[in-house]
């Protein structure tokens, strides 16, 4: 019995320790490294910004390009910001609306996906533009970043890039296999239709080469250009069947003929960064695609070394052209517009009456509507503005893509985008479609056993949706 | 103690041979048992001791080569310190793992203490108090061990909002308090521990009821507490479903949120940092029940054997 | 002895025993008894989750949400799940626990090493649920371990396709049941057996019973109660799945059979947190929930208790309560 005495009683000390810690050392851990907490650090004299996110990139954008700019001396001088990320979607929606309807530690500003951009910008306690005192030039921007956040003809948020969907091939590939690597050639004769990447992924099918890694590779480029929403105003059930239809046969006969890697959902999974390195044809990429995932993933990585602190924008020495698949890939419009995404600022009514309504404008008005700081950032990491204004005077060679300019191809992409089907609960809708893909790729379902799980499968969690009329 | 062995004795001439065949069946299925329940640590482990290419071994391959890559499940390798580093310190991971073990060990303790305090305490009131509804709030304990908790979470979680309570400790410690099956065990264990004779005597000392209680009668109850202690440490320390529900704030989540996190992450392109994180969350717990196994396998006898 | 000590405790301070008991009850009813009392009170509403309906507006729509959750297909299908997955590692588990406690009760047999047995087959049982769920997981996505061996031996023939039988799924599901709680029942069982009188086997000897007869005839008959009281804790628990089944079916990392494994709890967790995170329907689902496990309970007493035994039965309960103490105190 001993033993178990001396055990329980260093625990309960442990305990009153530990207690002890978090009493009066709340402002240690925060800076103990936890980059997802109050990351000013405790300092008293500064007012914190809650900062609400579902990606890591928010907090690079603000800690190293906003709060670095010379002329935003005086908000980084003034505000300290603390970070709230959270990663899946319905977690990210869950915790951000929570928050939204406290005031303590409720964020100022928050950011959202297009899975849920208008659900947030519904909310009651979003600030409208008007509300911030941001004024723009609405014909600048490219519609659709405009429209996932109208509500009632009032416009809540706005998206510092537009997403328009490129296809990323390899070259090297391309070269061996199909004869040519050029983008225009490859466009035309190779993926310039969904009957040429039928063709495509045959000849490098004989090859040995799967087309793309999973089943789910597809779907944005269908269901993006769905011709209207999941809901009407009356909660029916409005489906784009023909679409829905059209996904799921084409992907299918791609998995049936082993042309693709797993036959799974794999994006965001490990299996589809590994293929990154080396492993597929190509991917349906966008704008951040290339920079945020892409970039980092196509390196292939030495273990062991000293440089893997696995951090890939630090190790800017591994970004060279035979390092994995880097400099072997190129970018074509592919057989259809669509666009992926899209990163949607708000703020919120809280930031009103915290007075922090002043940096909350100042972001929002950085990287979404002055054009020299859209353009700088823009230029720094590669990606893609929303305002049409911005994008004509940017131009670059991209060695990922073999000196390429992608700027070129998402303009013209970016043009043809069209928006207007978006609904409160896409979040809900496109993860059933998700899964009742996989399901009848894999043969678990039929064509409309999968179709009709969607709409069951959804109704489950939206008790208020009506049948399909 | 159960003797099965004199009527077989004067029986058959195989009965040795029987005897033997039997053990050698019994410790084959022993042994084949042991490998089932350590296996999936041990590949758990080793996992966690390889990079990316040495886990995905068959991804650069059309046609997989499954003979090697089975054999490199079961071999260690030599990242398990760089997947460790990468989970721990990378930014696009972001799984603050100390902080959650601190605050897993705060929940645990502080639900534990409490559940345990208070359970000696409601039990101790219906061992040694004869009032009028004992009977009664004694059987309403019992009746509602048979609720599932899981019943109520949801509106328990909706009140939480209501009364401010979430992104706080309050809700997953303070509810400990009324813990029906601690009490019910503790009643038990008071009466073939608890003489009256010793309560009646710290009475004529003059000493009040709560010092007689705290004084006398827990150093007594200790073993039962202790292994009611450490269920109740595990049990909190494993809880998932209403933490999950409850905290939002980064800085504020448990062990078993981490580990959910692990699998959702969208930055994790580290498989080896994965099965790292598993790794560390199932340590402390491996380590706690070699310390305690003598125990908790006691504790658990006594338990199983309740009405 | 319990009951000789209670009448003599008949003291004056008796109103103390309130005062004692107050915490519990006070806590109980705050924290338990009150979200009961709503979760019956919101089953009949439509309402939303408190943070996207601050105002809390809601109508009241009768049985309108327990139609919809009766009649709806995802709901009849984790209430299939959940009772099927029990029971498939139930079994095993019982029969497996019942086979290794009469070889660690044997005196012919005379297992050696039944420490570290007991150690070793109980340690699943403490490891946190969800890290299980997730390193199965692992293991059966295309490159981990189980996906490998299926496609050793066969059972999977295109290397790029994942699992995706529900039956598989659930297979999974219930071996982990069965992998995390057969030592429990094992250890509990053991201790039942060890508080049987030895007399009996005594008798039986004399009489010329086996030792498979006496295992029948006493043995089982006797740790009856005990198993009863496994298999109804287990029950309830089983209607509880939670930890392991969400971490394979619920994410965007889901196991390609995320459906076949849905569970009552998962499915009412998916109402209230997904969508429009109607409660209303979340409640209803969780009453239905409540009576599911009420009535199961109760029948599964009711078969499986014998009230003309049930006197000797608790006799030697308590014989065998007092042994397991005896061990606990004696380590």
């Amino acid at each position: 019995m001993n033993k178990l005495k001396r055990v329980l009683s260093g625990t309960l000390a442990l305990a009153m320790a530990a207690s002890m810690m978090t009493a009066c050392g709340k402002d240690d851990s925060s800076t103990a490294g936890n980059s997802g907490g109050g990351n000013g650090g405790g300092d008293s004299s500064k007012q914190t910004v809650h900062v609400y996110t579902f990606t890591d990139e928010t907090q690079t954008m603000i800690d190293k390009y906003f709060l670095k700019d010379e002329k935003n001396k005086e908000f980084a001088d003034k505000y300290q910001f603390e970070y709230h990320l959270t990663s899946d979607a319905n977690e990210f929606i869950a915790n951000c609306e929570a928050a939204l309807t406290k005031t303590e530690e409720a964020p100022d500003l928050f950011v959202a996906d297009a899975d849920y951009a208008q659900r947030f910008a519904e909310n009651a306690k979003t600030a409208s533009l008007a509300d911030l005192g941001i004024e723009i030039n609405e014909p600048d921007y490219y519609t659709y970043t405009l429209d996932f956040t109208t509500v009632n003809g009032t416009r809540m948020g706005l998206s510092h890039q537009a997403a328009p969907g490129v296809v990323l091939y390899r070259t090297d590939y391309a070269e061996k296999y199909l004869g040519t690597k050029d983008p225009e050639e490859i466009q035309s004769k190779y993926l310039g239709s969904w009957d040429q990447f039928k063709a495509t992924a045959d000849t490098l099918k004989e090859n040995g080469i799967p087309m793309i890694s999973g089943v789910d590779e597809l779907k944005r480029c269908f269901m993006n250009n769905r011709a209207n929403a999941w809901v009407d105003a009356d909660m029916n059930y409005t489906p784009d069947e023909a679409k829905i239809k059209e996904l799921f046969e084409y992907t299918k006969s791609l998995s049936d003929a082993g042309e693709v890697h797993y036959i799974d959902k794999t994006q965001w999974t490990s299996n589809w960064y590994t293929d990154m390195q080396d492993g597929v044809f190509c991917f349906f990429g966008c704008t951040w695609f290339m920079h945020y995932t892409l970039k980092p993933n196509c390196v292939a990585t030495k273990t062991g070394d000293k440089d893997k602190d696995g951090n890939p924008q630090a190790a800017e020495a591994d970004y060279k052209v035979g390092n994995g698949s880097y400099g072997l890939w190129a970018a074509v419009p592919g057989p259809e517009p669509y666009f992926w995404g899209g990163t949607w600022w708000f703020g919120s009514k809280q930031c009103l009456d915290d007075g922090t309504k002043d940096v909350v404008k100042a972001i929002i008005e950085y990287f979404c509507v002055n054009d020299d700081s859209m353009k700088a950032y823009m230029e720094a990491t590669g990606d893609f503005p929303s305002k049409k204004t911005v994008a004509s005077q940017l131009s670059a060679s991209n060695e990922n893509l073999g000196g390429q300019d992608h700027y070129a191809i998402f303009k013209e992409s970016a043009e043809n985008v069209n928006v207007g089907t978006c609904c409160k609960y896409d979040a809900t809708f496109n993860g059933n479609t998700d899964a009742a893909l996989a399901a009848y790729c894999t043969g678990t379902k039929t064509l409309d056993e999968a179709i009709q799980s969607i709409y069951d499968e959804s109704k489950t969690s939206i008790p208020e949706l009506k049948e399909k009329k | 103690m159960a003797n099965y062995g004199q009527a077989g004795q004067s029986m058959k001439g195989g009965y040795h041979a029987r005897i033997i065949a039997m053990k050698v069946l019994v410790y084959i299925v022993c042994i084949i048992l042991t490998i089932l329940a350590l296996l999936p640590f041990v590949i758990m482990v080793f996992t966690a001791s390889k990079n990316r290419l040495e886990i995905n071994s068959n991804s650069l391959e059309w046609a997989p080569d499954i003979k090697n890559s089975l054999v490199v499940s079961l071999l260690p390798s030599k990242s398990f310190f760089t997947n460790g580093k990468y989970l721990l310190t990378s930014p696009q991971l972001n799984l603050p793992f100390a902080r959650g073990f601190l605050n897993s060990f705060i929940i645990a303790a502080g639900a534990t203490i409490l559940s345990v305090y208070f359970s000696a305490l409601t039990a101790y009131g219906f061992a040694v108090y004869r009032f009028k509804l004992n009977k009664v709030l004694y059987t309403f304990i019992m009746a509602i061990q048979m609720i599932p908790s899981q019943v109520t979470v949801i509106s328990f979680v909706e009140l939480m909002f209501k009364w401010g309570l979430t992104d706080s400790y309050i809700p997953l410690i303070i509810p400990a308090i009324a813990a029906p099956s601690t009490v019910f065990f503790l009643r038990q264990y008071m009466s073939s521990a608890l003489s009256i004779e010793m309560v009646e005597a710290g009475r004529i000392d003059g000493a009040g009821e709560f010092g007689i209680f705290n004084r006398l009668v827990l150093p007594i109850l200790k073993p039962g507490m202790a292994t009611m202690a450490i269920f109740a440490m595990v049990t909190n320390w494993n809880n998932y479903l209403l933490p999950s529900m409850l905290l939002s704030h980064q800085d504020m989540q448990t062990v078993p949120m981490l580990v959910a996190k692990l699998n959702g992450n969208k930055y994790s392109t580290e498989f080896g940092a994965i099965y790292f994180g598993l790794t560390i969350s199932a340590a402390p717990l491996v380590i706690f029940y070699l310390v305690l196994s003598k125990y908790i396998i006691a504790g658990v006898a006594l338990g199983g054997v309740k009405e | 002895m319990a009951s000789s000590f209670k009448t003599r405790a008949k003291l004056e301070k008796n109103h103390f025993g309130y005062i004692f008991i107050a915490p519990f009850f006070i806590t109980y009813f705050v924290f338990q008894i009150i979200p009961l009392i709503n979760t019956f009170y919101y089953s009949l509403t439509d309402i939303k989750a408190w943070y996207v309906n601050p105002e809390m507006n809601y109508n009241f729509v009768g049985f309108d949400m327990f139609k919809m959750v009766l009649t709806e297909a995802s709901f009849k299908r984790a209430f299939v799940n959940t009772p099927v997955m029990w029971i498939m590692g139930f079994i095993p588990q019982l029969l497996m626990a019942l086979l290794l406690a009469s070889w660690f009760t044997n005196e012919k047999i005379r297992v050696k090493g039944q420490g570290f047995f007991k150690v070793v087959f109980y340690m699943p049982n403490i490891m946190t649920a969800t890290t299980i769920g997730l390193l199965f997981l692992a293991f059966i996505r295309p490159n981990g371990f189980i996906h490998n061996i299926a496609i050793a031996i066969g059972y999977i023939k295109n290397p790029s396709m994942p699992f995706t039988s529900g039956w598989f799924g659930r297979g999974v599901v219930a071996f982990i049941n069965f992998w995390m709680w057969y030592g429990q029942t094992m250890i509990v069982l053991i201790a039942g057996i060890m508080g049987i009188n030895p007399s009996f086997f005594e008798a039986a000897s004399i009489d010329g019973a086996s030792g498979w007869q006496s295992f029948w005839r006493i043995t089982l008959p006797l740790i009856r109660p005990i198993m009863t009281y496994s298999l109804v804790t287990s029950l309830i628990g089983g209607f509880q799945m939670f930890d392991v089944p969400n971490m394979m079916g619920n994410g965007d990392n889901a196991a390609m059979f995320r459906f076949d494994i849905q569970t009552i709890v998962m499915y009412i967790k998916t109402i209230a947190t997904t969508g429009s995170n109607s409660i209303g329907k979340a409640c209803a689902a969780s009453v239905i929930l409540f009576l599911i496990t009420a009535v199961c309970s109760c029948v599964l007493f009711y078969l499986t208790s014998d009230r003309a035994e049930a006197k000797a039965k608790r006799m030697e309960k308590k014989r065998a309560k007092e042994a397991a103490l005896q061990e606990g105190g004696d380590l």
